[in-house]
């Protein structure tokens, strides 16, 4: 009788992967160091382009870092050299205008507007105006803006005011935007009021790229309103600049951390400790810190803030047999750097001091800082800072090489760690303004714990991190 | 709950690119995979060569393996796919005797048993590219149709055809060898 043709090919199947099941054959040893060399030989190919690109990348990254300084340098002295050319080029081209029957007693009007606008270390071009030369001014207001008060009370002149002194003052050329047209440098007729962010502006004179005469172009820091020149309203084109002295600002950081260890002086004196400490085996970890801030701006120079931030400090470090201590019939203490972790080790009579532990601790800490930022450069400061942290939790992962020594449970809480501690940060922030009071921040920091999470063990580690916090920072 | 361990450790030293554990890894599955290759190639050159580009595989790609556990699957995946590409890139196509395909399957499976491995295999090698790679797939590696369709690019339909003809190939092969081992023993 013939069988089912499909079950007797299942049968058929079953029998040869029966036979096949342990069928091998030795392979010549020569195909070992083939296989062996080639891999190796890939590795190290594969090693020498990574190192090609990140050599490249740091030069990309070095020139582009240079070539941002200098920029920054170079526009710094840059405006240096202009605000000292403005101020001996400003005054004499301004004429000087005569006493009106407004009221007003005669005023050096040259040096009035070099006192309403050059008290300023501004660097931002607002914009070029072209003005109208009828402008007068009150002793009032020459008062108020000696004492750098703002110049409301400028005042238009009468119309016929005018016409009388443009025909005094001769040609008219070029072309005001919205006014009358000027031959001579102007000067800002102040209609009503001009804004407080002119405050603090230099001015200075150039000639006009579109020809018809030279112009004055105001410079301040606080940015650009709309200034009513002859009457009528001319629009300055808005810049990207920073007003308002509040500001909030949020961050991510991806950072590397890593331990500073030192032994512990109760230790050394009972026993024979390193006074310092070195484990080559240890490996930075990378981490993620996140915060959110906010500050005030007490000066051009100076700024301080404070917030909430969320930072993490993991560890990767080999550690020995030395440090298990037997705590009941199934529980070793295994001290570290950071604290006591209980580890249960069922049917382990004794962990051998050569047995190698890998481990891995993470502390998590919530912090507030308190820093300071000194402008150094346009867009470029310094920060220091002082960060309260505060513990939210602490684990430590470890693996042994030991197969006697091992557990199902390789995450473990580490007790013993100081719910409190301080660091300390110094780092660069580079603002960059994005549009209106809004601007991102890449900010390189370095914090350094300066208080152990640990108190106890025969060492003390003390965490510390290098990053990079990418943010964004808008002014109120 | 050991090998496990010893696996896991030997993986992520492997990834390490530590030269030792990687000896020890192909120490560990040498023998097996040379056989596999074996099973797959045409002559000893073209399975030394499948196996020295498996194992090359097996080395710059373990960092991915996530479960140490599976490591011989995933191993006997790489070996697999190394012979079919293997054979795609020296493919010389054999015409198939249609005349085999009238042939009834063997029934007496005694006849599998007493034939040595060695034979078996030389048998299996002799088959075209096509029927070999459907035979070793499903009948011994246990592959579905459908995956062997899939990595060959090819029909259901046809991989299922290859593998009859893989059977019918073989059988009439080792009638062909049990009728010379006959004679041999009458003589």
């Amino acid at each position: 009788m013939s069988k089912d043709l499909n079950h007797i090919e299942s049968e058929l199947d079953a029998k040869l992967k029966e036979k096949y099941a342990n069928y091998s054959v030795q392979p010549d040893e020569a195909l070992w160091n083939n296989v062996n060399s080639r891999v190796a030989e890939k590795k190290l190919l594969l090693s020498q382009t990574k190192i090609k690109w990140l050599r490249a990348a740091s030069i990309v990254f070095a020139l582009g870092f240079l070539g941002l300084l200098a920029n920054q340098v170079v526009q710094y002295y840059g405006y240096q050299r202009n605000e000292i050319g403005d101020k001996t080029l400003s005054s004499p081209q301004y004429p000087s205008q005569s006493p009106t029957d407004s009221g007003g007693s005669p005023v050096e009007t040259d040096s009035a507007v070099t006192e309403i606008f050059d008290q300023s270390a501004s660097k931002l071009k607002v914009d070029s105006v072209r003005m109208t030369p009828n402008f007068q001014e009150t002793d009032n207001t020459k008062a108020e803006n000696d004492a750098g008060v703002n110049t409301s009370e400028m005042e238009p002149l009468a119309s016929a005011e005018v016409e009388e002194q443009q025909e005094e003052q001769g040609n008219l050329e070029g072309g005001n935007r919205h006014g009358p047209v000027s031959s001579a440098p102007a000067r800002p007729e102040a209609v009503g009021h001009l804004p407080a962010i002119f405050d603090r502006a230099s001015v200075r004179s150039e000639e006009s790229m579109t020809g018809g005469g030279p112009i004055t172009v105001l410079e301040s820091v606080e940015g650009s309103q709309e200034i009513q020149i002859a009457g009528s309203e001319v629009p300055v084109e808005q810049l990207k600049t920073m007003e308002g002295k509040w500001f909030a600002e949020g961050f991510a950081s991806p950072s590397v951390s890593y331990r500073t260890v030192a032994a512990n002086p109760e230790f050394v004196k009972v026993a024979l400790y390193d006074k310092s400490y070195f484990n080559s085996r240890e490996k930075a970890q990378l981490n993620w810190a996140y915060g959110l801030n906010g500050g005030y701006r007490l000066s051009e120079k100076i700024k301080v803030k404070t917030g909430l931030n969320l930072s993490s400090y993991s560890i990767k470090f080999k550690t020995g047999g030395k440090f298990f201590e037997k705590k009941s019939a199934s529980e070793y203490t295994l001290y570290t750097s950071f604290g006591e972790a209980l580890i249960s080790l069922t049917g382990v009579d004794d962990v051998p001091v050569e047995t190698v532990i890998k481990s891995n601790i993470a502390l998590h800490y919530v912090s507030v800082p308190l820093a300071i930022e000194y402008q150094l450069l346009k867009h470029t400061a310094i920060s220091f800072g002082v960060n309260f942290e505060s513990l939210r939790s602490q684990e430590l992962n470890w693996e042994s090489n030991d197969q006697n020594v091992d557990s199902d449970e390789r995450v473990t809480q580490i007790s013993g760690v100081n719910k409190r501690s301080i660091s300390l940060s110094f780092g660069v922030v580079h603002e960059q303004t994005l549009f209106n009071n809004t601007s991102v921040l890449v900010n390189p920091i370095f914090l350094s714990h300066i208080k152990s999470p640990s108190s106890s063990g025969p060492y003390h580690a003390y965490p510390n991190s290098l990053g990079i916090r990418i943010g964004v920072r808008r002014y109120f | 709950m050991a090998r496990e361990v010893f696996l896991k450790k030997l993986v992520k030293d492997c990834s390490k690119g530590r030269s030792d554990a990687r000896r020890e890894l192909y120490e560990l599955y040498a023998s097996r995979f040379m056989g596999l290759c074996y099973r797959y190639a045409k002559s000893v050159d073209d399975a030394e060569d499948i196996f020295q580009d498996g194992f090359i595989k097996v080395f710059e790609n373990l960092h991915t393996l996530k479960n140490p556990d599976a490591l011989e699957a995933w191993m006997k995946r790489i070996f697999v796919n190394e012979a079919l590409k293997f054979i795609g890139r020296n493919n010389t196509f054999m015409m198939v005797d249609y005349s085999y395909a009238e042939m009834r399957p063997i029934e007496d499976f005694g006849v599998i048993d007493k034939l040595a491995i060695e034979d078996m295999t030389a048998i299996i090698r002799r088959l075209p590219d096509k029927m070999r790679i459907a035979f070793n797939m499903y009948a011994i590696e246990g592959y579905s149709h459908a995956e062997i369709a899939e990595s060959l690019n090819i029909s259901v339909g046809t991989s299922k055809s290859n593998l009859h003809d893989a059977r019918v190939y073989i059988q009439k092969e080792i009638a062909k060898l049990n009728i010379i081992k006959c004679a041999t023993a009458h003589e």
